[in-house]
């Protein structure tokens, strides 16, 4: 293994076709897509000319409404989670009340708590609050599960900033309110992009709590609708394979926009443990 | 005139002055906490108190329950599909340890070693992507690649002569959970990979240099310095692996639902059935607190058996 990194050569063929098989079924998603059900079965798994564009024109007619679902499921549990976890977060860290250890840890346990355990109260719950096929039953669920560790997050941050701005911001006579708004909240902008990044990828990801909750397919988000989808068409490979790639857009785009941020969410899971 | 003590008298008036602002503080806390706390009691406590409490019951989800003590768990004890997923899941949780264990860790410390840092960048951005590919589409694609109808592996045995080994690997009974375990291929997870990469980069450079002083081949570097350095980040993979193994029913719930028989069950489709499909809601909240105290058990004992290395 370490003979090759003196011939780089050796590392980066090596490297270059584990890379190639690991994004092989992203490439698998656009080649398939471009084909007709005959073409599919001429050559399983290379390009094959002429490509049939319009499946895509095709499969986004029939899950733009679960894009617009999940944005609206996932951007929801976004807010909810930051507006919610960055008060508590800020308390937690900077004010002084009785039973705030307690408490704060009473939050951060939930992250021992596994879904299996809350999985069959939390819907009979759901159900009788009457949010059954609603956003509700998966943005308010997803907020309480989602702020355990973002108020890890965000306490660790808070509790990191200099105490000389909330001192002066008190002497001039300023609320914890003004404090928290002013001071904290803008100094803290980039731990609330990775926190932000981190519920937006588990919300997208989720599928059983979804398929529990919504039954109308007009409500359904993104992964229940592309299941949906693989079972109704199954025979027509293109327009599902398209549907699939369309599905993985938008993540793609918030990795590209976003970057470090990105990768930031994505490992923040790890501080779980 | 007596001179009175403005300090104490100041003092006392300060003191009710403290004791109002400390009362006013500690109520401008709770008001910051209630939300989270709101949120934590409907529903995440009172679900979490209620499972418990329901595992003790005979439900179903609509009339009241009946409380019947231990039967849930005594039922359990001889359910067979339910002693399948378990056995399934222990198979699945081991082998996704082992794959988390080398293969990210493999390809961190091959790109860490890279010359150019432009390089190292890219590369392991070619780990990473395939992590924003939803997890329903991930299934899906695999799924599709076993199918019997035009499934890629059939056609990659048929390409190289081996046809006759082609089988719809999904629905053999023989081959589904091995199927299941083979999803992923070639196992360089993005996640671990980036774990890992940290690890590497926290170790100091005059460690690596001390050891190329003192002549150590790079591979004996690897294995008797770096490896123990990265007990930390081994451990956590270790960790996060078994608990969302544990959990994590998705991929057969799409690809398999259990089957063929009971050859891809696992303890999580057996709570969705029991409760969705057979009305069974106290013996699926058994089930699922003897999940959780799995799961407790496992991160107990593999934070404490398993100690990080202090240097």
């Amino acid at each position: 293994m370490f003979k090759a990194a003196r011939r780089p050569i050796g590392t980066y063929t090596f490297l270059g076709l584990l890379g190639c098989l690991a994004l092989y079924p992203l490439l698998f998603m656009v080649i398939t897509s471009l084909k007709t059900d005959t073409q599919f079965y001429l050559h399983i798994g290379w390009f094959v000319a002429p490509f049939h564009w319009n499946n895509y024109v095709n499969a986004f007619s029939r899950i733009w409404r679960y894009i617009v679902n999940s944005l609206i499921v996932s951007g929801a549990s976004t807010l909810g989670v930051l507006i919610i976890s960055s008060l508590s977060a800020y308390a937690f860290a900077r004010l002084d009340f009785p039973g705030r250890t307690f408490l704060y840890y009473a939050i951060i346990a939930m992250m021992m708590i596994p879904f299996l355990l809350t999985f069959i109260p939390l819907f009979s719950i759901v159900k009788s609050l009457g949010l059954l096929n609603t956003y509700w039953g998966l943005v308010l669920p997803y907020i309480a599960t989602g702020q355990a560790l973002a108020v890890f997050i965000l306490r660790t941050f808070f509790a990191g900033l200099a105490n000389d701005l909330f001192e002066a911001c008190r002497v001039e006579g300023g609320s914890e309110w003004y404090a928290f708004l002013r001071i904290a909240l803008p100094l803290s902008k980039p731990v609330l992009g990775t926190v932000a990044i981190l519920e937006i990828l588990t919300t997208w990801n989720d599928y059983v709590w979804p398929l529990v909750v919504i039954n109308e397919n007009h409500l359904r988000t993104l992964a229940l609708g592309m299941v949906v989808f693989s079972s109704k068409y199954s025979t027509a490979f293109g327009p599902e394979m398209a549907a699939y790639f369309i599905g993985t857009v938008p993540l793609l785009l918030l990795l590209a926009v976003t970057g470090k941020t990105f990768v930031r969410g994505l490992t923040a899971g790890a501080l779980k443990f | 005139m007596t001179r009175s003590n403005p300090l104490a008298e100041l003092s006392l008036v300060n003191v009710g002055k403290r004791r109002r602002a400390i009362a006013r503080r500690s109520l401008v806390g709770y008001g910051f906490v209630f939300p989270s706390l709101c949120f934590a009691a409907v529903f995440l406590y009172g679900p979490a108190l209620s499972a418990v409490y329901h595992a003790f019951t005979n439900w179903d989800g609509f009339s009241p329950p009946q409380f019947i003590g231990l039967e849930n768990f005594r039922l359990l004890a001889g359910d067979p599909v339910f002693l399948q997923s378990l056995l399934n899941v222990v198979k699945l949780a081991g082998w996704g340890v082992l794959v988390e264990l080398t293969v990210p860790l493999l390809v961190a410390r091959l790109i860490f070693g890279l010359r150019s840092f432009v390089a190292q960048y890219w590369m392991r951005m070619v780990f990473v992507v395939p992590l924003v590919v939803p997890t329903v589409v991930f299934v899906l694609v695999w799924g599709f690649f076993y199918s019997p109808l035009g499934g890629l592996i059939d056609a990659l045995l048929h390409g190289v002569g081996l046809g006759a080994l082609a089988r719809p690997w999904l629905g053999d009974p023989n081959t589904a959970l091995y199927a299941i375990m083979f999803m992923g291929f070639p196992w360089v997870d993005g996640f671990g990979l980036l774990i890992y990469t940290a690890g590497l980069q926290a170790i100091p450079d005059e460690v690596r240099e001390a050891a190329d002083m003192d002549g150590a081949s790079k591979l004996r570097r690897f294995f008797r310095i770096e490896l123990p350095l990265l007990s930390g980040q081994l451990r956590l993979l270790l960790l996060l692996t078994v608990i969302n193994t544990l959990s994590t029913f998705t991929q057969v719930l799409i690809l398999t639902n259990g089957g063929p028989g009971n050859a891809t069950i696992l303890p999580g489709l057996v709570i969705y059935q029991d409760a969705f499909l057979n009305q069974q809601f106290g013996y699926a909240s058994a089930i699922g607190v003897v999940v959780f105290a799995l799961t407790l058990v496992v991160n107990v004992a593999i934070t404490r058996i398993l100690r990080p290395v202090e240097f």
